[in-house]
This record gives C-alpha cells, structure tokens and sequence, in this order.
C-alpha cells in the first residue's frame, strides 16, 4: 500500500464574481453570481514511502490546493484521498501527529520571540520525548547552523535563516512526510543550496517522504527522483527526470570547432547514420550534429566525425530541464 | 503494509506520556512571553489605562458633590466600584479576537490547523497568558496608582473576599468565552474592526463596569439577567461591597459558572461552522 493515495481527486471554489464599477458593486449586493473555478480536477497518483517527489506547475496550476488537501486543512470537492493511511480532512488532529509542513510563505515560529521558544511549544504540542526531542535539536542545530540563532526573535532572523529555522519545527516530531510548499522561495544561492543538502540529508538518514512545490527546476533536478507536473488542475506529467528528457523529441546537439574548414561536401555521406542525425554548418570552421538521444549513440558520431575531420574543440549540448518544462506548460499535455 | 502499522509509525517515534495540559499551559506560557516583547506599548498601555481610571473615578466624584447617595450607592463604595471595576478589567482583557481574525485573515491559521490541537483549549491558553501577563505587569501599577490617589475601601469581609476572588476569576473565563465567540463570528463579518470596536463598548455598558446595574431600568435589569455580561463586572463588584449576600452569593457565583459553560459550548459549536467554511474555501 502506497503511503499516499490520491484517486480523481478534485477541487472546486465558487468565487463571487462582479461586474466592473460601480453598478456591478451595486447589483451584487442583490443579485450574486458565483462562478466555479476548477482549481484541482481529476488529479490521480501514488507516493511510496520515502519518496523524494517534486511537484510543480506554473503559478495558479493548483500545486498549493492539492497541498493543502493533502495536509487536511481543505476538504477536497471529490476523489479519493489517503494519507499514512489517514483521510486527512476527516481526522485532523489525529493524522497532522504524522506529518509535517512548510508553507515558504509563512512562519510557524512565533514572530516576537527566540526561536528556541517556539521548538519548545512544538515538543509539546506533538508530544515529543526530552530524549528525542534534544537528540532531534542538537542533530539539526550542527546541520544547518543555528547555535547562534536560536536565541534571536524571530522578526531579526534573515529570510535564509527564518527558513531553515522553519525546517526544524517541521521535524522536530520526526514526521512520516514532510510536505514543503516553495520552500526556498526568495533565498539566496546559498540558502538554497543549505536547505537542499539538508532535505536530502534527512530524506536519506530518516526516510521521511517528501512532497516539494517548487519554482526552481534546479532543485528538482538535484532533489527529486520523481517529478509531477501540473497545470490548469490537471497533471501534464509524472515519472522521472530522465524519462522526461527522452519523453520529450528534444535533440541533442554535438557541435565541432574545426581546425581547418571542411571540405564543401561529400564528407556527410559517410555519417549520416541512416538519416537520423541532421547536419548543419553555420561556418566554415563549425559543424553542428543534431540528433535524438535514443537513437544515435554520441560516441559513434564523434568517432566517425573525427575520422573525417580535423576537430579542435567539442560541445555536447542538452536540452535544458526548464527549457523542456517551459514546452510542457505551453503545449499544456504530453505527447505519448 | 497495515493501516496499524503506518499509524504508529515506523519512524521509531517515542510518544511521551505528556500530560494534556503541557500543551496548553505551553501556549499559555508563550503567549506571556510574546506580551514581555512589547516593553513600550506596554508602558504608553498602563500610562493611558491611568489616565482613564482617573477620568471615571473624577466623572463620579462630580456626581456626587451635591448628594450623599444616588440609587443606594454611597460616595465611598461608588469610587471603590469604579476603582476596583477597572483594576479588574485590567487583567480580565485579552486580545484573542484580534489575534483570531488577524490569523484567519491572513492565512496564518493554517499554520495552527495542522497541528494536533485543540483550537479553542488553544486559543483560551494564549488568552490566560494575555491575563497573567497583565495580572504580574499590568494590574500592580494601577493598583498601587489608585490605592494612592482614591479612596478604596477593602472588601466588606473576609467571606466576601474569597467570593470576590473566585467571582473574579469567573469573570476572567466568561470574558474569555464572549472575546473567543466575538473573534469567529467577526470572521462572518465583513469589517471585523468594526465589530471589535463595538464589542468593546457593549461589554463596557451591559457588564456593568461604567454603571452599576442596578442604576438601570427595570427592562435593562430584566434583560440582563438573561446575559452573560453582568458576570464580568457588576457581580464581582457587588460582591467585593457586600451588595451581594447569603445565598445570593451561591447564586451569583453560580450564574457566572453556568454562563462559562455556556459560552464554552457556543464558541465550540460556531468554530465548528467557521472552521468548515476555512476548509472548504480555503479561508
């Protein structure tokens, strides 16, 4: 049994909607109209336990709704859902015990006091054993750094560090699953990196499962072993990062630097590997290979060009992970 | 892998034995911390909370200087009404309605619903930490203020002074239990400071605390005996002169409690309604 179920699971608000000026204003106040907005539909997947999973869309795809269904504190409008083998939304307070959460945008620290305050409040709010509770703080204190901290109010800690502070109340109760909703969202370079090598680092020692939204692909790259892309409520992808690379017709490109200017033609006859690698040259000392991974081997085609010209200098390039994600969310589907 | 066994957990998860009450007593603890923050607007607080203590006790003063005794009130146990009535309120107040409405306002409530507590036990916790906050920092200044500059009779008697004690610490619950039902239904509304600002003056005038309720009409009188305001103010005070005897003592104590009850249950019951509507829309 999967530790997270999700079956068609959909979400609908009704938003009141008005129309412009002061007319509209007026006529709403006697004549309301609601539109429904289909913020999560018909989204289905599995999570196992100890899964490392990105989840990501554009802004408004619906990554915090299903977040927060996930979490319990939005009941979903239909589907299925089932947590550690809890229904979230129905035993709240018995399955939060359980999990853990980061919302980027907010803070679960208490903003006028020392952080050390609020660590405290949570021991006792999850009920967590002096014992466990002090092995837990002194292991994430030398992981992220925050002896000097500990004591500062909150409202004097930088963002970075507010985070990461964030981080350790979400498992100080050493959770099942830890979901984090844009979690390095405004951090510096190397704040980012911090809390990277700390979720990995704990995904690996703990097992905790972790679900992450997240705008930055390359800590999905870094972080996820898995990767589900949404968009408009509906999910647009889900498997690995690598199988999206292949998924997707993207080329790959090997460009030479000649060392002396190839022959004007002839010399592509030899390597045009039954058709399936497409040869340009921009100038005359540059040949630029294109060609789709699965079906050529790279090496075969730098080998055989080697043999054919005099090369100076070799560039491989990939498709980059945000430009392939940027092709997703346009397209808006996969292509089988 | 069983349901049984996700529930307890393979993480290896020593759950303490912890008391209920260490959760709460824990939020009630650091909501006296997060008051010690703000050491200046709790100096202009107790500065501008003298000066209105001041400005009451001089109104009634005024009141009397052609007269001995209005509606039974003697000069002496009029100013120690008035001078006791606000040292009381000084520590009855707390703010978790506004804390409330800010927080769902906000969104930060949903930092509060995924956790394993109980949102009222909660936020009365954070509110008698308001109150002990006030009671250790608050209340002592004013006291000594108006004990020095008015004329405050003690208690009628020993008897009367425990009343007094126990009905005030009523009086603490009951304006907790208004402030906790105040604080959900202003999420219904949609200018919450107004409704905040409104509350305030209501309780002011139906607890009693500007005028005595038996200054009222017979039709105020009778209402509010059907109210839970007069538990807040006018009964401690009526106790604290000796207004309030024998068995009426039992029965005023009484009403106070059965009106904790009360307001426990209804804010229960509209946090259930307003806590549905959270989930559902998402706040």
């Amino acid at each position: 049994m999967a530790l997270i179920e999700v079956e068609k699971l959909s979400k609908d608000f009704s938003i009141l909607k008005r129309d412009p000026g002061l007319k509209g204003a007026i006529w709403s106040l006697v004549r309301r109209r609601y539109e429904t907005v289909h913020a999560v539909s018909d989204v289905s997947f599995e999570i196992q336990r100890g899964e490392l999973v990105g989840y990501i869309g554009p802004n408004g795809a619906g990554k915090s709704t299903t977040i927060k269904m996930l979490t319990g504190i939005l009941i979903p409008t239909s589907g299925h859902l089932r947590v550690c083998d809890f229904v979230p939304y129905r035993e709240r307070r018995h399955y939060t015990r359980n999990i853990g959460v980061v919302f980027g945008q907010r803070t679960q620290l208490w903003w006028d006091i020392p952080v050390i305050e609020s660590f405290n409040l949570l021991q006792k709010v999850y009920k967590v054993s002096d014992n466990d509770y002090r092995r837990r703080l002194d292991e994430f204190k030398e992981l992220l750094n925050l002896d000097e901290i500990l004591d500062v109010p909150v409202r004097k800690l930088s963002l970075g560090q507010r985070m990461r502070c964030d981080l350790v109340a979400s498992m100080l109760h050493n959770p099942q699953v830890l979901f984090l909703d844009e979690p390095s969202i405004g951090l510096d370079v190397v704040g980012k990196l911090r809390i990277r090598e700390f979720l990995q680092r704990i995904n690996r020692e703990t097992g905790v499962t972790m679900i992450l939204t997240t705008h930055d692909l390359r800590e999905i790259e870094e972080l996820c072993n898995r990767l589900i892309i949404v968009d408009h409520g509906r999910i647009l992808y889900d498997g690995g990062i690598g199988g999206l690379r292949t998924k997707y017709a993207f080329d790959r490109h090997i460009i030479f630097q000649l060392s002396e200017s190839h022959p004007s033609d002839g010399w592509q006859n030899d390597l045009d590997f039954n058709g399936s690698v497409r040869w340009e040259t921009p100038d005359p000392l540059k040949v630029k290979a294109s060609f789709r991974k699965e079906s050529v081997n790279p090496a075969a085609v730098i080998s055989s060009v080697m043999k054919h010209l005099s090369v100076h200098d070799i560039t491989i390039e990939e498709p980059e992970i945000e430009q392939i994600i940027g092709m997703i969310y346009s397209q808006g589907k996969v292509k089988q | 892998m069983t349901g049984g066994e996700c529930r307890a957990g393979s993480t290896g998860n020593a759950v303490m034995r912890w008391p209920v009450m260490a959760t709460y007593i824990e939020y009630l603890r650091i909501s006296f911390h997060k008051m010690l923050a703000y050491r200046i607007s709790y100096l202009i607080g107790v500065f501008t909370y003298g000066i209105h203590v001041a400005v009451y006790y001089y109104l009634y003063k005024a009141l009397y200087a052609e007269t001995e005794t209005i509606n039974g009130y003697k000069v002496d146990d009029m100013l120690t009404y008035v001078a006791v009535g606000w040292i009381c309120k000084s520590f009855y107040l707390n703010y978790i309605d506004r804390e409330l409405t800010d927080d769902v306002q906000s969104g930060q409530v949903a930092m509060d619903l995924i956790k394993p507590i109980d949102f009222q036990a909660m936020y009365f916790s954070r509110g008698l930490g308001h109150s002990a906050f006030r009671l250790v920092l608050f209340t002592p200044p004013i006291v000594v203020l108006t004990v020095l500059l008015f004329s405050v009779n003690p208690p009628a008697d020993a008897v009367h002074a425990v009343f007094f004690i126990f009905s005030t610490l009523m009086s603490v619950l009951i304006y907790l239990g208004i402030n906790y039902i105040i604080g959900v239904l202003a999420i219904f509304f949609l200018s919450i400071r107004g409704v905040l600002y409104s509350k305030n003056l209501v309780i002011e005038l139906l607890s009693g605390l500007l005028v005595p309720i038996d200054w009222f009409p017979d039709w105020f009188r009778t209402m509010s005996a059907f109210l839970p305001f007069q538990g807040i103010a006018y009964y401690p005070l009526a106790i604290y002169l000796g207004r309030i005897d024998g068995v009426e003592l039992l029965q005023a104590v009484g009403f106070q409690a059965l009106w904790v009850v009360i307001m426990i249950g209804v804010g229960r019951f509209i946090w259930m309604l307003c806590q549905k509507r959270i989930l559902i829309q998402g706040g």
